[in-house]
C-alpha cells in the first residue's frame, strides 16, 4: 500500500473572502471504503470538486493514484480510472438513458455496463428527463462504474434512492471495496457511515474536523434518548458510565446521549412518570455538539457551522444545490425504522 | 479522438432546432425569389432607390452592389447581405453560445471533465459540433438559391454563389468561435449568448455606421468587413486576404476560448 488512492494536503478554497475548505489534510488508502461526513454547506462538495480538478486550489493540493491534479496531462490518465456521482447529478434532458450512456462509453469505456444495469435498471430508452430522482441517481451510479475505475468519488450518492435501493447500493459498494476498489463518498448522514464506510472524515464549517475509524467513532457516538415527563427531573439520577451528554431541553425533557446500559436507563426512569420516550440514532449535529464542543472557542465554532448549515448557499459558494438541500433536510430526520432498531437494542 | 464524440453528440442534440433554421432560411429565400420577377416588370428606378436611401442604410443592407436589376444584385441586398450576414451569423453566434456555458450552467458537465477529457479537447469537440451545422444552412440556402432561380426562369452564376457560400460559410464559422469565447467565458448560457450576439450585431452595425466617416477603422473589428457578397455574386471577386482573416480570427477565438476554459472554476 504504497501511493495512497486519495491524497488531500492543505487544500483550501476561498472565494474571495468566503471560505470554501480551509487546510484539509487527510489520506484514504487503496481498497477502502471512506466517508466523507458533515452538514449542508461544510465544504464537502467544494472538496469533491476541487479533488477532480473542476475547481482550482487557492492552496495545498490534491492527488489521486499519487499524481497531483493540477499535473493536467498525467491527471487526464488518472481520470480513466476514477468514476464520479456528483451531488446532483444533470444529464442531457432529451437524450435517453441508454444515448447518455453510449457518449459516456466512448470517452472512458463500459465493460461493465450490463452488470450494473441488471443492477439498477433503469428505463433505458426514455428520454431523461422522464426519469424520476431515482432512476438519474441509478442512471449516476451506472455511468461511475460502467468503465471499472479503480476510484470511485461520489458526492451524496444515496440522495433519492428508495431504500431498498440504497441497501443494494449499499451491498455493492461492500463489495467494490472487496475487491480492491477504492470508494470515497459525501454525505450529511451519520446512519450511512456508520453502515458502509471503513473510516470517516469529519468536515465543518471548511475545516477537518476528525478522521476517524468507524468504531472508533461509533463507540463514542450512542443514541439519542428523549423523556417527556410531567416530573422535575434530575440529571444525576442519568449519570451512568454510558452517559456521554444529559441535558435538560427548554420544555422540561430530558435529553440524553448514551452509548448502552439501557438497563440502567429503564431503571432511573421508574421512578418517573413518562409521558413520551423516544430512542433515536445520533445524528450529526449530535456528533458534533457532544465530541467536538471540547472548549468554548470550539462551541462558538459550532454555532458558526450551525449558521453555515441553515444558509448553506448564501454563505458557502460551495454551492450544495438548492434543491439538494430540501431532501438532505427529510433525508436527516431518523426515521421509525431507527427507532424501532433502538428500542431494540 | 474523444473531440469527435463530442462533437458527434452534439451535434445530434442540435438536429431539430437546426432543421427549424433551414426551414425558415428556405422558406425566406423562396419568398424572396418568387417577388424578383414583378420587380422587372415595375417601372421603379430602383439604381435611383438605392441611391438615394443614407449611406449607412447602403452600407447595412445593399453593400456594393449598384445593380437591382440582375437576380444577383437582387439576391445580395434582399437575401445574403441582411439575412445571411446579420441574421443567419447572429443566429450562430448565439446558438454557440450555449456549447460549453450550457453543460456549465445545467451542470451536465461534471460528468463529462471527469473523465480523460482534457477542456482544450471538449471546447474543441463543442467547435466542431457546429461545422456540420454551418454546412446544412449553408447548403441548404444555396440549394434554396438554385432550385428558386430555376422555377423563375433566372440564370444564376453557379460558380459564383458557390463562393458566395463557401466564403459566407467560413464568416458563420468566425461567428460560432464567437459565440464559443463566449460560452467557455460566462458560467450562465444567457450572459454568453447575450454577449455573443451582441458582439456580432454590435459589430455589424459598427461596421455599416462608421463607412466613410473618420471612424471607419472601427469596422475593422467586425467580421462583415472581411466579406463582400457583393463583389463575390455580382462580380465574382474573392476577397482573398479577407478570407486568411476570417480563418485567423477563427482559429484565436477557439485557442483563446480553449485556454480561458481551461483556467475556469465549475461550479
Amino acid at each position: 500500500m504504497s501511493v495512497p488512492a486519495i491524497d488531500i494536503d492543505g487544500l483550501t478554497k476561498f472565494y474571495g473572502d468566503v471560505r470554501g475548505v480551509e487546510e484539509l489534510s487527510f489520506s484514504v488508502p487503496e481498497g477502502e471504503l471512506f466517508g466523507f461526513l458533515g452538514p449542508n454547506g461544510a465544504g464537502k462538495s467544494t472538496t469533491i470538486r476541487l479533488l477532480l480538478g473542476l475547481l482550482k486550489p487557492t492552496d495545498g493540493t490534491a492527488r489521486i493514484l499519487g499524481v497531483p491534479v493540477d499535473d493536467r496531462a498525467a491527471f487526464l490518465d488518472v481520470l480513466a480510472r476514477v468514476g464520479h456521482i456528483p451531488g446532483d447529478p444533470r444529464f442531457y434532458d432529451d437524450v435517453s438513458g441508454r444515448k447518455t450512456l453510449d457518449y459516456f462509453a466512448g470517452l472512458s469505456g463500459d465493460a461493465r455496463r450490463d452488470e450494473l444495469l441488471d443492477r439498477f435498471p433503469v428505463p433505458l430508452d426514455r428520454p431523461v428527463r422522464a426519469y424520476s430522482r431515482g432512476n438519474r441517481q441509478k442512471l449516476a451510479i451506472v455511468q461511475a462504474f460502467m468503465h471499472d475505475p479503480r476510484v470511485v468519488v461520489m458526492d451524496e450518492p444515496t440522495s433519492g434512492l428508495d431504500p431498498l435501493v440504497q441497501q443494494e447500493f449499499y451491498e455493492f459498494l461492500r463489495e467494490e471495496r472487496d475487491r480492491g476498489v477504492t470508494v470515497f463518498f459525501s454525505t450529511h448522514i451519520l446512519g450511512e457511515v456508520r453502515e458502509v464506510c471503513d473510516r470517516v472524515a469529519i468536515i465543518r464549517g471548511g475545516r477537518l474536523v476528525a478522521v476517524e475509524d468507524i468504531d472508533d467513532l461509533l463507540a463514542r457516538s450512542g443514541k439519542v434518548v428523549t423523556v417527556q415527563s410531567p416530573d422535575a427531573i434530575d440529571l444525576a439520577d442519568f449519570d451512568f458510565p454510558e452517559t456521554i451528554d444529559a441535558r435538560i431541553d427548554p420544555d422540561g425533557s430530558l435529553r440524553l446521549v448514551t452509548s448502552g446500559n439501557y438497563d440502567a436507563l429503564v431503571d432511573a426512569l421508574d421512578g418517573y412518570r413518562v409521558d413520551d420516550l423516544e430512542v433515536r440514532e445520533t445524528a450529526i449535529e449530535d456528533v458534533f455538539m457532544h465530541f467536538y464542543d471540547e472548549s468554548e472557542v470550539e462551541r462558538e465554532d459550532d454555532a458558526d457551522a450551525a449558521d453555515v448549515a441553515d444558509t448553506a448557499d448564501a454563505t458557502d459558494a460551495d454551492a450544495d444545490a438548492d434543491s439538494r438541500d430540501g431532501e438532505s433536510d427529510a433525508a436527516a430526520e431518523p426515521s421509525p425504522a431507527d427507532a424501532e432498531e433502538s428500542a431494540d437494542a | 479522438m474523444r473531440e469527435l464524440d463530442i462533437a458527434a453528440f452534439e451535434f445530434a442534440r442540435r438536429r431539430r432546432g437546426l432543421l427549424v433554421v433551414c426551414v425558415l432560411l428556405v422558406a425566406t429565400a423562396g419568398l424572396t425569389i418568387a417577388v424578383f420577377p414583378s420587380f422587372g416588370d415595375s417601372d421603379i428606378d430602383f439604381a435611383e432607390l438605392l441611391e438615394s436611401y443614407p449611406e449607412e442604410l447602403q452600407a447595412a443592407f445593399v453593400g456594393s452592389v449598384t445593380d437591382i436589376s440582375s437576380l444577383e444584385g437582387y439576391l445580395v441586398i434582399e437575401l445574403y447581405q441582411l439575412v445571411w450576414l446579420l441574421i443567419v451569423g447572429s443566429y450562430f453566434a448565439y446558438a454557440a453560445g450555449s456549447l460549453v456555458a450550457g453543460e456549465v450552467d445545467r451542470q451536465s458537465v461534471e460528468l463529462v471533465l471527469v473523465r480523460p477529457v482534457s477542456r482544450t479537447r471538449f471546447v474543441v469537440g463543442k467547435f466542431l459540433a457546429m461545422l456540420p451545422a454551418v454546412a446544412v444552412v449553408d447548403l441548404a440556402l444555396l440549394a434554396a438559391v438554385v432550385v428558386g432561380a430555376g422555377l423563375i426562369d433566372e440564370e444564376i452564376h453557379l460558380g459564383r454563389l458557390l463562393a458566395v457560400h463557401a466564403v459566407g460559410g467560413l464568416y458563420l464559422v468566425a461567428c460560432v468561435a464567437v459565440g464559443l469565447l463566449a460560452s467557455a467565458f460566462f458560467g450562465r448560457v444567457r450572459r454568453a449568448q447575450g454577449a455573443a450576439i451582441g458582439v456580432v450585431f454590435g459589430t455589424f452595425l459598427l461596421d455599416s455606421l462608421t463607412v466613410d466617416t473618420d471612424y471607419e477603422f472601427l469596422g475593422a473589428l467586425s467580421l462583415t468587413r472581411y466579406l463582400d457578397p457583393g463583389e463575390l455574386l455580382v462580380a465574382g471577386d474573392v476577397d482573398w486576404g479577407g478570407v486568411a482573416v476570417l480563418v485567423a480570427v477563427t482559429c484565436a477565438l477557439v485557442v483563446l476560448a480553449a485556454e480561458v476554459f481551461e483556467r475556469r472554476d465549475l461550479s
